[in-house]
């Protein structure tokens, strides 16, 4: 099987950035869960992850972001989803997730709080 | 004389995570060639990869990771065999991830539904109207 995620990270200001590339399932999922996890041992507990490459995601997705979301506010921080494409936005909304994260339209707007 | 036309299809995989993105796209393509409306095949993605994830969660698939899907008439009916129901985890999130899933399948079509068949499978199933 190829490989369909493609993880980056990266620091802008107070956050660390997650960009997320290709589809979250079971098979892809404990990549995207570990490496939020070594970020939040690492000492980094605002997290952003970008979304705007991600096509296709599940409840696995769904339950690596819960987890993360909880190790980030447990550490004083928290973690963000910017820029979820249209099929992510629908998974976030049937389960009513997309009130319990704070979801931007773009990093910049995440930064600025607006 | 019967009118009735069905046409069945079945993809056997590897009970493999790496083969739950095969199965979603083999659901994808089935219900695109069937003409099923375009806002729904990504509906039809979501449903097969919870389906084929909590088969995989189960203790056993004999018969390895099965997606079943048959045309009766206007309709296009998939069926996703899962194994033996293991033993509730212990996690929160993995207990919440679960709960996630059959949301997800029962919000996204009126007739999904996780049962368990007469002959004791438990299967996950649900139709989408095809052209």
């Amino acid at each position: 099987m190829g490989e369909i995620l493609l993880l980056e990270t990266r620091e802008a200001g107070d956050w660390t950035v997650v960009d997320v590339k290709g589809e979250v399932d079971l098979y892809t999922a404990p990549r995207l869960k570990t490496l939020l996890t070594d970020i939040t041992a690492g000492g980094r507990s605002n997290v952003a992850v970008d979304f705007a490459g991600v096509e296709f995601m599940d409840s696995t997705g769904l339950g690596v972001l819960i987890s993360g979301l909880k190790r980030c506010r447990e550490a004083g921080g928290t973690l963000a989803l910017v820029a979820p494409t249209e099929p992510v936005r629908k998974v976030l909304t049937i389960t009513g997730l997309d009130q319990v994260f704070n979801i931007r339209d773009s990093l910049d707007e995440l930064a600025s709080g607006s | 004389m019967s009118n009735d036309t069905r046409e069945r299809f079945l993809i056997e995989l590897r009970p493999d995570p790496a083969y739950v993105a095969p199965a979603r796209t083999f659901a994808y393509e089935l219900a695109r060639q069937a003409g099923v409306a375009e806002e729904l095949l990504d509906d039809v993605k979501v449903a097969v990869s919870e389906a084929c994830s909590r088969a995989l969660g189960s203790t056993g698939l004999p018969d390895g990771l099965r997606v079943k899907a048959e045309r009766r008439e206007d309709r296009l009916f998939f069926e996703i065999p899962q194994g033996e129901a293991r033993e509730a985890s212990s996690s929160t999130t993995d207990q919440l991830t679960d709960a996630l899933s059959l949301e997800l399948i029962t919000v996204l079509f009126e007739d999904g539904e996780a049962t368990v068949d007469e002959d004791g499978v438990s299967v996950v199933r649900f139709s989408v109207p095809a052209a």
